[in-house]
């Protein structure tokens, strides 16, 4: 088989960011994810790594870097709930029940497609992350019912690959 | 059916419209010209929705040799004014861009600007055109790979 063909630039749309709207448990033996695609009507959404280091300084003068790891998260700052999507009614359980803990415990998958043969039916690079939904507000503007969502990493991370059929991804973990 | 086409027929199931042509007038009472000015994109999300802005001119022609007949032609207008505002409900739009054929839904219609806009041939006693602008906002999905839950 021949080596995958790099895309060049990447578009903002080659870079995909997936929640499990069943919120199961992904390591379940029967899990079957219901993947809802995060980003209708965002225009800007990024993953804030948010690196937790510290400078400190020894009593050789010597500068020292502590390296804590990383608190990602990512905001989803724009959901216009809609009864036709699929994580609707667990967002609106979260928000309006005022839920915490696992009951806001799903799975993101987060999907680079950087190369041609990912744009059809090839497999592209994916990983996969315990993370806390947090809808952070409800309301808003008129013109519909906005309910914003943080996504807070949660561990448990693993890489894999993902594939598409007829639009739906499928994640697969590396061994 | 593509944004004309959906304004189009939109336009055709208004009741005081019974004779509309795309881009001519025929110059007599009661024929309406649909005259599509431009396409524009306003915003595209992170998964590649567009939100779109088409602008069109509604051409109308009318009797109006006395005030009742002017008053008439304004409200209906008017009436037509409103009717669009209302009309918007999600209906499909397809955009054709090279070999792909792309959905998307129709979100809002507004108006502006409906007024007299001419006396062809001078004569209030004939059919005088009116002009009523349309701009139409919709959205087409430009990602053939991933799904955007509509």
């Amino acid at each position: 088989m021949s080596d995958p063909t790099p895309i060049g630039k990447l578009k903002r749309s080659h870079l995909l960011h997936y929640i499990d709207a069943s919120f199961s448990d992904n390591t379940a033996a029967d899990w079957t994810p219901s993947w809802y695609l995060i980003g209708k009507d965002i225009e800007d959404m990024s993953v804030e790594l948010n690196p937790d280091t510290s400078i400190k300084k020894n009593i050789l003068d010597e500068t020292v870097v502590e390296d804590n790891g990383y608190e990602p998260s990512v905001a989803a700052d724009t959901y216009y709930a809609n009864t036709g999507d699929s994580i609707y009614s667990r967002i609106k359980d979260i928000a309006m029940n005022r839920k915490t803990g696992d009951d806001c415990k799903t799975t993101v998958m987060e999907v680079v497609i950087d190369t041609v043969e990912g744009l059809t039916t090839g497999a592209s690079s994916a990983w996969i992350e315990d993370c806390i939904v947090k809808p952070q507000s409800y309301g808003g503007a008129q013109g519909g019912v906005n309910i914003p969502y943080n996504i807070n990493f949660d561990g448990n991370r693993k890489e894999g690959t993902v594939t598409f059929t007829n639009k739906v991804p499928t994640f697969v973990a590396s061994s | 059916m593509n944004i004309i086409e959906v304004l189009q027929s939109a336009l055709e199931t208004f009741p005081n419209i019974n004779d509309l042509h795309i881009d001519y007038n025929e110059n007599a009472p009661d024929s309406f010209g649909l005259y599509p000015t431009g396409d524009r994109l306003v915003t595209q999300d992170i998964i590649g929705n567009q939100k779109r802005n088409h602008n069109f001119i509604l051409y109308a022609d009318f009797l109006s040799f006395n005030d009742y007949l002017r008053l008439q032609n304004s409200s209906t207008l008017l009436e037509l004014h409103y009717w669009l505002e209302h009309y918007a409900d999600g209906q499909e739009v397809t955009a054709i861009i090279g070999e792909n054929e792309y959905i998307g839904n129709l979100t809002k219609i507004t108006c502006s600007n409906g007024m007299l806009f001419s006396i062809p041939d001078g004569n209030m006693n004939t059919a005088v055109r009116y002009t009523l602008q349309i701009a139409v906002e919709y959205t087409i999905s430009t990602n053939t790979l991933i799904e955007s839950e509509e």
